[in-house]
C-alpha cells in the first residue's frame, strides 16, 4: 500500500482510476506545480496568501513549538494553539520556545505568549484545553489545522472531525462545498518522523492507516522484565505491570501514571527490585517517563518535522502542494533519508472509504454485552466508548452517564428480546443501527444480522 | 579566542560522578543514545560560522540536546531583513553585532551553555584557532568559497570534523568532511545479538573464571532433570562443551597441539603489523574513499583489500615480502583451525541434544552456526583499519589491546544482553563478564604505563576511555569522507549506482547551479532576475560542471532561473530543516553513534531528496 517513489506521477495513483471517488478539490487543485518555474513566480501574491490564512496547531509540544515558529517567520498573522499539557523539565530539550522559569505553566499559552513578544503584529492565540473539549465551530474556523500530537487517540479523534467537518450532510455536497479543511499531521520517534498532508476525501486519513502507528502498549519484552532485568527501566515495568495489580487487588484502581502517589509507590518497588539485581538508575523522573510511556525525543528530528509541516501550510496556500506524495518519511538514524510517499486510501476505511458499512454476524441470544465488546475489540473500528441507536431508541449509550445508568439494563438481555425484527425471516433478520462513539468523534450505519 | 582546555581534561571532568545518573532534562535523548553518549554532548565544543538563520537554527538544536560550548563567529550587524529572517534576532537587535546578539538569545535555550561570541570572518576563526585548542566539530553556514577551503583545509590538518551547509530559497545542501572518525556503534541495533556481539562473549577462547564457574555450577550435565537442563544460559552450553573436546585430551592432544603452534605463530605475525599508524596510510585513505561513500559494507571491504595489497616492506620495514605472506597463510590456517574448532562444539552439543529439544540448545547451536558461517576473521575489525590517527591516545590503546590478546585473548564485552534462564546463574554470569571486563581494562591501563614512549605518558591516558575501547572493541569501526576540495567538486561525485542516480543527478544541477551562483555573486552584484545574468550564471555552472569533471547538461536553464529568483528570498522552513538536519549530523559525529552522512546531502523542498556521493 506504500509506494517507494519519491515523486510518484499523478496518473500511477489508484485514486483517479477509481469511479465514483472525488477529484481533488481544496488549495491544491491546481497543484501539479511541481516544478521550478512555478516556484516564484509570483512571490508577493502568493505571500499574501499565507498570511492571510487561519491556522490552528493542536499541541505545544517540540514539534508545536517548531511549527509555531516557523508560520510565524513566514508571517501568518492568525494562529491558534491549544494543548492541555504544562511544561516539564524533561521537555526542556526541544521545545525551543520554553525555559526553565516557564515549568508548571501552560504549554499553549506559554508558547503564544512567546511567540506574541517576538512577532508583535502576529495574533496568536493559545488554549489551554483538550482538543476533545472543543465545539466543532471552532475548528471549522480554521482552513489548516496542524497537528503535532503525542498519541494516536488524539489523532483519531482530531481526524474523525475534519471528516465531520468536511461532510456537513454526505459525500455529494462535500464535494461541492467550497470549504474542505486540511490537516497536516506531523510525529516523531527518536531520529524518525513523518509529516503527512490528509485532504478529506482526497488523501488517505489517519483512519486509513491507523495499522501503521504502533502500539502504545507495553515497550519492554515481559520475559525480560520478569526474569532478567538488566536496565533500571525493566526494574521500574516489573513493579508497575506485576506488583501493582497483584499487591493492591484493585483497590486503589488502575494504575495512574500522573498520579504522584501512585509513581512514588511504583518507585519504592523498583528501586527495591533494582538493588536486588544490582542495576543503578531509578529516579523518579524515570518512573515517570516509563508510566507515561514516554516516545524518545530529540530537538533535531521535531525541527525538522515541525518545520516541514509549517512548509507545507505555505506549499497548501501557495497551491504548490504535491497533490500525490502526500507523506514525508524521515530517518536519521543512518546518513539522512528523506522520502516521499504516496499512501492509498483504504477502501474500507471508517472514516473515508466508501466501502465503511460495518456488518456484524451475532447469535439473536447473544446479551448486547457482547456486541459491545465486539464493537471495542473490533479491528477495523476499536471503539472506546461505543454507543447504540435503532430506530431513533438508544440501545445501549456509554455516555452521558444518566443515559448509560438507564441503558446498562440492556447489557445482559438477549439481542432479539431488544431488537424486535421482522417477524417474517426463518432463520436471520437484519437491524440497521447507528454506531457512534463520543471517544472517537465516530457516527456510521451498521447493519447487524441476527441468526 | 578558545578555551585552552585539552581533550584529556575534559574527559577526566566527565568523569564526575554526579552526573552518573540521567537528568530530567535530557531523560528523553538518552533513552536513545546513552548517558555516556549524553556527556560526550554536554563536553563538546562547537565552533559555528555564520550567525544567520541557518546558523542560529544549528546552534539552537545543539544547544537544547546539551552542548554546552559553543563559538559563534560571525562579522556582520543585524538587518531588519535579518530580524525578519532569524527567529533569534529580534527587532530590538537591529544595529548590533549578530554574534553577539544571537549568543544572548540563545542563552535562555540552555542556562548552562557557554555561548561566546566572535565579531570576525571565517578567516578570521582559521588564523585564531591553534592545534591545540581541541574542537569537537566546526560547522559553516556562510561565507565565500575561498574562506570555506580554508577553514576546511584547517579542519582536515586538526582531524576536527567539519560540516558545510548552505539554503538559498528553497535549494541547499550539507557537505561533511571528517579524516578519521571512530563509531561505537553498540546501541544501534538494540534487540538483536549481532555477530559482533557473540564474538565479545568469548565462548570459543573462554577466559578462565568463566571456564572455572560454569564447571563448578554445572558439570556434569548429567546430575540436572530437564526441567533444570532447559534453564542452563545458552552460552554455558558452549562453554561446557568447549570444555569437553579439551577434556578428551589423549585422543586430540596432537590435534590441539598443532592449533596452539599456529595461533601462536599468528599471533607473533600480527603483533609484526600492529595498528598501522603515521602518514604514510594517507595514500590508500584516498584509495579508498571512493567505495566508502557508496556503501559502508563495500568500504570495508574496500578498505581491507587495499590494506592487504600494501607489500609487506612498507607496512613494516624491518619484515620482507615472504615473511608477511607466510604470516597471511598462518592467519587462514588459523581461521581454518577455529572453524574446525567450531564444528566440534557443534557436533557435541549436538550429541548431548539427542532426544530433547530445549531452546537454550537450539541458541546456543544457532549462534555457533552463525560464528562458523561468518565469513571474515575472529577479531575486532577496527584493528583492520588502516588508521591514520593524530590522536595518539587511540592508536596506542588499541595496540596495547593487540598484543594483550596473545596473552589473555580480546577484551570481553562488558554488557550481556538476551540472555535467558535461571535468574540467578545469569545475574552471576554478568557479574563474571564484569570482573573480567575490568581485569581487561587494568592490564590494557598496565601495559601502557609500562610502555616506554616519550609523546604521550601512559599513565595520562585516561582508564574511561581504555574502557570505552575494550568493552566497544568489537563494534568499533572507522568512517572517512573525501577531503573538501572547492577545485575538485568539493569532495562530492556522481553514483555509477543507477539505482540512486535520477535523484543524485537532480541534485547534482541543484549542487552546481548553488555553486555558481554564489562565485557569480563572488565577482559580480546584482544577480537577481536579469537575463544577462542569467545566461552568465548557466555558463558558469557549466564551467564548474566541467572543471569538476561532471557532465555539463547536469545543469539546466531551469535550476539557474530557479536559484535566481528565490536567492535572496527568506523561506524560514528551509532554514530550520537544514539546521536541524546539520545539527543532527553534528550530534552524531560528538557521540560516535549512529551512521554520519559521509556523502553530499542535497535538499530541495524536503519533497525531493538526493544523495550525491
Ligand atoms: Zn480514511
Amino acid at each position: 500500500m506504500v509506494a517507494l517513489e519519491s515523486a510518484p506521477p499523478r496518473s500511477s495513483s489508484m485514486e483517479t482510476r477509481r469511479e465514483g471517488w472525488l477529484p481533488p478539490k481544496s488549495f491544491s487543485s491546481s497543484a501539479m506545480a511541481f516544478e521550478p518555474k512555478c516556484d516564484a513566480a509570483s512571490a508577493s501574491e502568493t505571500e499574501r496568501v499565507a498570511r492571510s490564512m487561519r491556522v490552528l496547531v493542536a499541541g505545544a509540544g517540540a514539534l508545536g513549538c517548531e511549527i509555531l515558529r516557523t508560520l510565524a517567520l513566514y508571517g501568518v498573522k492568525e494562529i491558534a494553539v491549544i494543548d492541555m499539557d504544562v511544561i516539564e523539565e524533561s521537555n526542556l530539550n526541544r521545545q525551543s520556545l520554553f525555559s526553565t522559569e516557564n515549568i508548571g505553566q501552560s504549554k499553549a499559552l506559554t508558547a503564544a505568549a512567546a511567540l506574541r513578544e517576538r512577532f508583535r503584529d502576529c495574533d496568536v492565540v493559545g488554549y489551554h484545553a483538550a482538543i476533545q473539549d472543543m465545539p466543532l465551530d471552532f475548528f471549522r474556523s480554521f482552513q489548516v489545522i496542524v497537528s503535532g500530537l503525542d498519541s494516536v487517540e488524539a489523532r483519531r479523534w482530531l481526524n474523525s472531525c475534519i471528516f465531520h467537518i468536511a461532510r456537513p450532510v454526505g459525500l455529494e455536497s462535500a464535494r461541492n462545498a467550497s470549504y474542505a479543511p486540511v490537516l497536516i499531521d506531523g510525529g516523531t520517534e527518536g531520529l524518525a518522523g513523518q509529516a503527512r498532508t490528509i485532504r478529506p476525501y482526497e488523501t488517505a486519513c489517519i483512519e486509513c492507516t491507523v495499522d501503521l502507528y504502533a502500539n502504545e502498549g507495553t515497550q519492554y519484552p515481559l520475559c525480560t522484565v520478569v526474569g532478567t532485568p538488566r536496565e533500571p527501566e525493566h526494574c521500574i515495568e516489573y513493579a508497575a505491570s506485576a506488583l501493582w495489580p497483584s499487591q493492591h487487588n484493585g483497590s486503589l484502581g488502575p494504575l495512574d501514571p500522573y498520579n504522584a502517589e501512585h509513581i512514588e509507590w511504583v518507585y519504592g518497588r523498583a528501586r527495591q527490585r533494582a538493588e536486588q539485581f544490582g542495576i543503578d538508575g531509578v529516579t523518579v523522573s524515570l518512573v515517570k517517563h516509563v508510566l507515561q510511556h514516554s516516545v524518545p525525543a530529540v530537538a533535531t528530528t521535531n525541527a525538522f518535522i515541525g518545520a516541514a509541516c509549517a512548509l507545507e501550510v505555505v506549499k497548501l496556500a501557495n497551491g504548490i502542494s504535491h497533490p500525490d506524495a502526500t507523506w514525508l518519511a524521515f530517518n536519521g538514524t543512518s546518513g539522512i533519508c528523506i522520502q516521499s510517499l504516496h499512501i492509498d486510501r483504504r477502501r474500507s476505511c471508517p472514516i473515508c472509504g466508501p466501502e465503511s458499512r460495518i456488518t456484524i454476524h451475532m447469535s439473536g441470544k447473544a446479551p448486547l454485552r457482547e456486541l459491545v465488546e465486539l464493537l471495542r475489540t473490533h479491528p477495523e473500528l476499536r471503539c472506546r466508548n461505543p454507543s447504540l441507536v435503532w430506530a431513533y431508541r438508544p440501545i445501549y449509550m456509554s455516555a452521558p452517564r444518566p443515559l448509560e445508568e438507564v441503558t446498562r439494563q440492556n447489557l445482559d438481555k438477549p439481542l432479539n428480546q431488544i431488537l424486535i425484527g421482522n417477524q417474517n425471516a426463518e432463520n436471520s433478520a437484519e437491524f440497521i443501527l447507528t454506531l457512534t462513539d463520543s471517544g472517537l468523534r465516530l457516527s456510521r450505519e451498521m447493519h447487524l444480522i441476527l441468526h | 579566542m578558545l578555551g585552552e582546555t585539552g581533550p584529556l581534561e575534559q574527559e577526566n571532568a566527565s568523569c564526575n560522578p554526579e552526573e552518573e545518573t540521567p537528568q530530567a532534562r535530557y531523560l528523553r535523548q538518552v533513552s536513545i543514545w546513552g548517558n555516556s553518549a549524553q556527556r560526550l554532548l554536554q563536553h563538546a565544543r562547537v565552533a559555528i560560522i555564520g550567525s544567520a538563520s541557518v546558523g542560529a537554527e544549528v546552534a539552537k538544536c545543539l544547544l537544547l540536546s546539551g552542548v554546552n560550548d559553543i563559538l559563534l563567529v560571525d562579522d556582520a550587524r543585524t538587518t531588519v531583513a535579518d530580524s525578519e529572517q532569524n527567529f533569534f534576532l529580534p527587532p530590538e537587535a537591529v544595529g548590533e553585532w549578530r554574534a553577539l546578539a544571537l549568543a544572548q538569545q540563545l542563552q535562555r535555550l540552555n542556562p548552562f551553555a557557554r555561548i561566546q561570541a566572535r565579531v570576525g570572518s571565517a578567516r578570521t576563526f582559521a588564523a585564531e584557532w591553534t592545534s591545540h585548542q581541541r574542537l569537537s566539530i566546526v560547522i559553516v553556514t556562510e561565507s565565500t568559497q575561498s574562506q570555506v577551503q580554508l577553514v576546511a583545509d584547517r579542519c582536515w590538518e586538526a582531524t576536527t570534523p567539519l560540516l558545510i551547509l548552505r539554503v538559498e530559497g528553497l535549494v541547499g545542501y550539507i557537505t561533511p568532511q571528517f579524516p578519521e572518525q571512530i563509531l561505537f556503534q553498540r546501541g544501534q541495533h538494540p534487540g538483536a545479538l549481532s555477530l559482533d556481539c557473540l564474538r565479545a562473549m568469548r565462548l570459543i577462547q573462554p577466559f578462565e573464571t568463566l571456564t572455572a564457574w560454569c564447571l563448578q555450577r554445572f558439570w556434569p550435565l548429567s546430575q540436572w532433570d530437564e526441567a533444570q537442563l532447559a534453564q542452563i544460559p545458552w552460552p554455558v552450553l558452549i562453554v561446557l562443551a568447549r570444555y569437553a573436546i579439551q577434556d578428551e585430551s589423549s585422543l586430540h592432544r596432537a590435534r590441539t597441539w598443532d592449533r596452539e603452534i599456529v595461533r601462536t605463530q599468528a599471533m607473533a605475525a600480527a603483533r609484526r603489523a600492529p595498528v598501522q599508524t603515521s602518514e604514510r596510510n594517507e595514500s590508500f585513505t584516498e584509495g579508498f574513499v571512493e567505495g566508502a561513500l557508496e556503501s559502508p559494507q563495500r568500504a570495508i571491504s574496500e578498505c581491507c583489500r587495499v590494506h592487504d595489497a600494501v607489500p609487506g616492506d612498507e607496512r613494516d620495514p624491518g619484515d620482507n615480502t615472504d615473511e608477511s605472506t607466510d604470516s597471511k597463510l598462518q592467519l587462514d590456517q588459523n581461521q581454518r583451525a577455529e572453524a574446525l574448532l567450531l564444528e566440534e562444539i557443534m557436533e557435541r552439543l549436538r550429541e548431548w541434544q539427542t532426544n530433547r529439544r530445549l531452546s537454550n540448545w537450539t541458541q546456543a547451536l544457532a549462534m555457533l552456526r552463525r560464528l562458523a558461517n561468518a565469513t571474515d576473521r575472529m577479531e575486532p575489525s577496527i584493528l583492520r583499519f588502516p588508521l591514520s590517527f593524530r590522536d595518539e591516545t587511540m592508536t596506542r590503546i588499541l595496540r596495547a589491546i593487540r598484543v594483550l590478546s596473545d596473552q589473555r585473548g580480546w577484551p570481553v564485552c562488558r554488557e550481556l544482553d538476551h540472555l535467558s534462564g535461571d535468574a540467578v546463574a545469569v545475574a552471576a554470569l554478568k557479574r563474571l563478564y564484569q570482573e573480567q571486563a575490568d581485569r581487561d581494562v587494568e592490564a590494557v591501563c598496565e601495559f601502557l604505563k609500562s610502555e616506554d614512549i616519550d609523546s604521550v605518558q601512559g599513565d595520562l591516558i585516561p582508564t574511561h576511555l581504555v574502557r570505552r575501547v575494550c568493552s566497544n572493541l568489537f563494534f568499533m569501526t572507522v568512517r572517512r569522507t573525501r577531503r573538501y576540495s572547492f577545485l575538485n567538486g568539493c569532495g562530492a561525485s556522481i553514483p555509477s549506482n543507477s539505482e540512486r542516480l535520477p535523484q543524485a543527478r537532480r541534485s547534482a544541477g541543484w549542487f552546481l547551479a548553488l555553486h555558481a551562483y554564489d562565485g557569480y555573486q563572488e565577482s559580480t552584484t546584482g544577480v537577481q532576475g536579469d537575463a544577462d545574468h542569467s545566461i552568465g550564471l548557466l555558463n558558469e555552472a557549466q564551467r564548474l560542471a566541467e572543471s569538476w569533471g561532471w557532465s555539463s547538461d547536469l545543469v539546466t536553464p531551469d535550476h539557474v532561473r530557479h536559484i535566481q529568483q528565490t536567492a535572496g528570498r527568506a523561506e524560514p522552513a528551509m532554514a530550520v530543516m537544514l539546521g536541524a538536519l546539520a545539527a543532527q549530523e553534528a550530534i552524531k559525529l560528538i557521540i560516535q553513534r549512529f551512521e554520519p552522512l559521509a556523502g553530499n546531502f542535497g535538499i530541495r523542498r524536503a519533497r525531493q531528496y538526493g544523495l550525491l556521493c
